[in-house]
């Protein structure tokens, strides 16, 4: 039986207060999240930390702000801000907070090869940001002088801030529209039966279990062990490394692994406690996958993410071949370039997506990523000085097979004045086909010289250059599935 | 003082009103049984007095082009090594993670893109002049793939049109319909220009026709026609502007006396259902296939919408499908078609009877028909099936009560449209704090709006 009709009336109010497109999370006063939209992987698992963490150091109060970025209490990336506010549904004179509101939204990422999260930029714990009833705007000004605080950090919380409380009003009127009760009752039955719509859905899967290992060529490694029981999905990373370079925080791991399990079923599914409860998660201490502060989390939280739900995607592919996807790359070739002057250009360049067992993959596309459109030439070409020489289809990378790995991309950048250049291509992994296909091309950077010279760069590295040198970036292709006919 | 002539073109509904004075003439027939010819011929004969008129269009064929993708064999012409950007640009379909994501279909194959060697740079400065010869090999093949519309986007041609004017001119002397970027008048990023120019070139025949269409009809009553542009402007055998009569009616109705007054208006058309807000304007336009540069009013299509099918899941229970059936072949009302819409559901509960031009189209019978549908399609899904209809349209009503009350920038919203008298009172229910003002003409909005009638006279 599907969701009772109160629950469903529910889930459409939920479903309507973020604006689409938008990372959030609609969550308990005790963290329990109710509804969840997404950008990236990590968000799945950080976004209910970060309300829980937050209101339970703040304990917001109705219309009380809070603003926090740190990803060891739910945030992500550093250039990542996520805001919060509570919320009373309903009350005439609302002391008491039914809800917690969290808008999460992105600045320009910085790429730095940082030893500590403290040095890859300003690291906000869970602060309060009301003054009464108004912006704490002076506490904002404060935090965004610092100098490693991301550009457009106040112009962008102010607009989330408006976003967040227009959605805070919605939600206290919404329950007026659909003529239905907020109460405890309502919030624990319907995640009751949203546990059981997902314990419905695992259902057509076959019982059994995966293990896959991945090492990478700076020795560090993921191993997983999956089991799918019938009622829940186990996932133990139980033998996996420490590491020097990529971390992720047990949050990000866990909403690596739900991300990928989302990816299995046909139709959309509610993420929320009551979803949650199928999948457990364990990621021992002290491993790459639950970092302790002050590990940097940059590559853990890009890459890292992406290579923790490819894996455990292929682990259940061993259960569920129907579902066996070949490898699609998961770096994201990460471009950062700090300009003489002050100007910070940043880009990435999506990989090919691997083969399914009945279709090739799709050119060009983050796998893991849902965001806006990329910025167009012509914008970057007047604020930056650089032309984009060209931006086309690599074409040939994906491997060959019977069902094509998705072919990678290929992005030229001339620089016009002279700047420091980091990238960052992603993990240095073996990539390979499925039954017999072939592995995609791997990433490449090369840098062409004014003077003529042609130099090939490694996976991660740093370098000034100067105006006339071009940088090319090919992705990687995504793997193939199957023998080719030819 | 002279008739003010509006005609709007749906999908598969026209509407006709003229209005002088206090006198309003007013038809809606039903496209696929009566021709647009041959109801406007009648319209004519019935009253000459309207012979000689200037007749305002509103119509939504570029939409429904796009819609069937029936559009003309359109080549597109590019600053080199950007051939694949259109595509690559193109907006990811699912919303959520999947195993295999995929990008909206993209408007034009890729073997009809093809990269010109130019480049002008950020600051409208030629970095590398275009090279003629390229596109002197070019036209031949274009000829034999029976090519006749081109559309051409260089990069930075808005600050610098110079290759763009010098590639169309090479293009038309050779036969060809040239669409140039740069002619869109708002600058904006080049993929929404191109899509633009492609667009405008995609919908040349079908416009062609309809105006072809129109000609016995101009010479026989001696009438001019002229279609709202998106910008609030009428233009006549503009193919420069033809795409732009996408958001036509929409300009329109944001023109009505009133909305000056509430700057909201919620059109509640049996087509479609839309929120437009007055006083903002969007230069963007976001279709599937992308960003499109189309100056019009900000408006938004409400999720829930007339002809949106209904069905049953077994996790999620009642639905309403993000596809519209239209009317050709239409709802099951009209006896045609086995799955149920919101339209169905609203003539269930009898909030239809009043809608003109709808009545001869109703198959006999087909309430019971429909009864039975809902009860089997809810059967294992809601825990009373019989209930189904009262369900559904609370449920679809709350909805949109839901949207209107989040995108309202006013305490008092217009309503317009053929079925806000019958839905309007029904969300104004849920929505107290918001005054909802039914639009005395509302059953004829697009028509009167098309006839663009100023405050004195509605």
């Amino acid at each position: 039986m599907p969701l009772s009709w109160k629950s469903q009336q529910f889930q459409k109010i939920l479903e309507s207060l973020l604006p689409p497109s938008t990372s959030g999370c609609i969550l308990t006063p005790d963290g329990a999240p109710l509804h969840l939209q997404y950008s990236h992987l990590a968000d799945i698992g950080t976004l209910p930390l970060a309300g829980r963490i937050t209101n339970q150091y703040l304990q917001l109060k109705p219309g009380q702000l809070a603003i926090m970025n740190d990803p060891y209490s739910g945030g992500t990336l550093l250039s990542t801000i996520t805001v919060l506010v509570g919320v009373a549904v309903g009350s005439k004179t609302p002391t008491k907070t039914d809800l917690i509101l969290a808008l999460r939204f992105p600045l320009r990422p910085h790429l730095k090869f940082a030893a500590t999260v403290d040095e890859e930029g300003l690291r906000i714990p869970p602060t309060p940001l009301s003054d009464g009833d108004a912006v704490n705007k002076n506490l904002l000004k404060i935090m965004c002088e610092h100098p490693q605080a991301p550009q457009g950090l106040f112009e962008r919380t102010i607009a989330a801030i408006e976003t967040l409380q227009q959605s805070a009003k919605h939600l206290s009127d919404a329950f007026e529209i659909y003529d239905l009760n907020f109460s405890k009752s309502l919030v624990t039955n319907y995640l009751n039966e949203s546990h059981k719509m997902m314990k419905q859905a695992l259902v057509d899967f076959p019982l059994g279990d995966g293990r896959v290992q991945i090492s990478m060529k700076d020795e560090s490694r993921i191993r997983v062990h999956v089991e799918l029981t019938g009622e829940k999905v186990l996932i133990d990373f139980t033998g996996t490394s420490a590491s020097q370079k990529m971390n992720l925080t047990d949050a990000a791991a866990f909403g690596a692994c739900f991300g990928a399990l989302v990816s299995l079923f046909d139709q959309p599914l509610p993420i929320n406690a009551g979803s949650f409860q199928i999948l457990e998660v364990r990621t021992p201490s002290g491993t790459l996958l639950n970092a302790k502060y002050p590990a940097p989390t940059f590559l853990g939280m890009t890459d890292g993410v992406a290579l923790t739900a490819n894996i455990v995607l292929r682990a259940l592919g061993d259960v569920i071949p129907k579902k066996l996807m070949a490898q699609t790359y998961p770096g994201q070739c990460t471009l950062d370039l700090e300009f003489d002057g002050g100007l910070h250009f940043f880009d990435t360049v999506a990989p090919g997506i691997g083969a399914s067992p009945e279709s090739r993959g799709e050119d060009g596309m983050h796998f893991w990523v849902r965001s806006p459109l990329q910025a167009s030439i012509e914008e970057i070409e007047k604020r930056f000085p650089m032309r984009i020489g060209s931006f086309s289809i690599r074409q040939g990378s994906g491997g060959k097979g019977q069902h094509r790995g998705g072919d990678g991309l290929m992005k030229s950048f001339e620089l016009t004045a002279p700047a420091q250049v980091r990238w960052a291509l992603g993990p240095a992994i073996k990539l390979e086909g499925i039954d017999g296909g072939a592995g995609g091309a791997e990433p490449e950077i090369l840098f062409v010289f004014a003077d003529g010279r042609k130099e090939k760069g490694e996976s991660y590295g740093h370098r000034r250059l100067e105006a006339g040198d071009v940088i090319l970036i090919h992705s990687a292709g995504g793997s193939s599935h199957g023998h080719s006919k030819s | 003082m002279s008739w003010n002539v509006g005609l709007s073109l749906g999908e598969s509904f026209a509407e006709f009103v003229a209005s002088k004075g206090r006198s309003r003439i007013q038809k809606r027939w039903f496209l696929p049984k009566t021709p647009l010819a041959e109801g406007l011929a009648q319209v004519f004969k019935d009253h000459p007095d309207l012979r000689g008129s200037k007749i305002q269009l509103t119509t939504k064929l570029a939409q429904v082009i796009m819609r069937h993708r029936a559009g003309a064999h359109v080549a597109l012409l590019v600053t080199a090594g950007f051939e694949q950007w259109p595509r690559i640009r193109q907006p990811v379909k699912e919303r959520g993670f999947t195993l295999t994501p995929k990008r909206f279909r993209p408007l034009l194959s890729e073997d009809l893109i093809f990269g010109i060697t130019e480049r002008t740079t950020a600051s409208g400065q030629v970095h590398v002049p275009l090279k003629t010869e390229e596109l002197e090999f070019l036209i031949p093949k274009l000829q034999l793939t029976e090519t006749k519309e081109v559309a051409v986007g260089f990069l930075h041609s808005h600050l610098n049109p110079t290759h763009e004017k010098q590639a169309a001119e090479l293009l038309r002397k050779n036969g060809f319909e040239v669409l140039c970027s740069h002619e869109i008048e708002e600058s904006s990023n080049e993929v929404a220009r191109w899509w633009r120019a492609v667009l405008n070139a995609y919908v040349a025949p079908a416009f062609h026709e309809l105006e072809a269409q129109l000609e016995p009809v101009k010479k026989e009553f001696d009438v001019t026609f002229a279609f709202w542009s998106s910008d609030g402007s009428l233009f006549e055998n503009d193919p420069r502007r033809y795409y732009s009569s996408t958001l036509g009616s929409v300009a329109a109705l944001s023109r009505f006396p009133k909305v000056k007054k509430m700057k909201t208006v919620l059109h509640l058309g049996l087509e479609q259902f839309f929120l437009i807000h007055s006083d903002e304007r969007a230069p963007i336009w976001h279709g599937d296939f992308g960003p499109v540069a189309l100056p019009g009013p900000e408006f938004k299509k409400t999720k829930i919408q007339p002809t949106q099918f209904i069905a049953s899941d077994s996790l999620h229970g009642a639905l309403f499908e993000t596809l519209e059936s239209g009317y050709e072949p239409g709802p099951m009302l009209f006896g045609r078609t086995l799955r149920p819409t919101f339209v169905d559901i609203l003539f269930l509960q009898k909030r239809l009877t009043e809608v003109e031009g709808l009545n001869g189209l109703i198959a006999k019978g087909v309430e019971q028909r429909l009864e039975q549908t809902l009860q089997a399609l809810f059967k294992e899904t809601l825990e009373t099936p019989n209930q189904s209809k009262k369900l559904v349209e609370d449920l679809g009503l709350s909805i949109l009560a839901q949207e209107v009350y989040q995108n309202a920038i006013s305490p008092s919203i217009l309503c317009t449209g053929a079925l806000a008298p019958a839905l309007v009172p029904l969300l104004q229910k849920r929505l107290p704090g918001l005054q909802m003002v039914v639009e005395k003409t509302a059953d004829f909005a697009e028509g009167l709006a098309a006839a663009h009638v100023t405050g004195d006279e509605v």
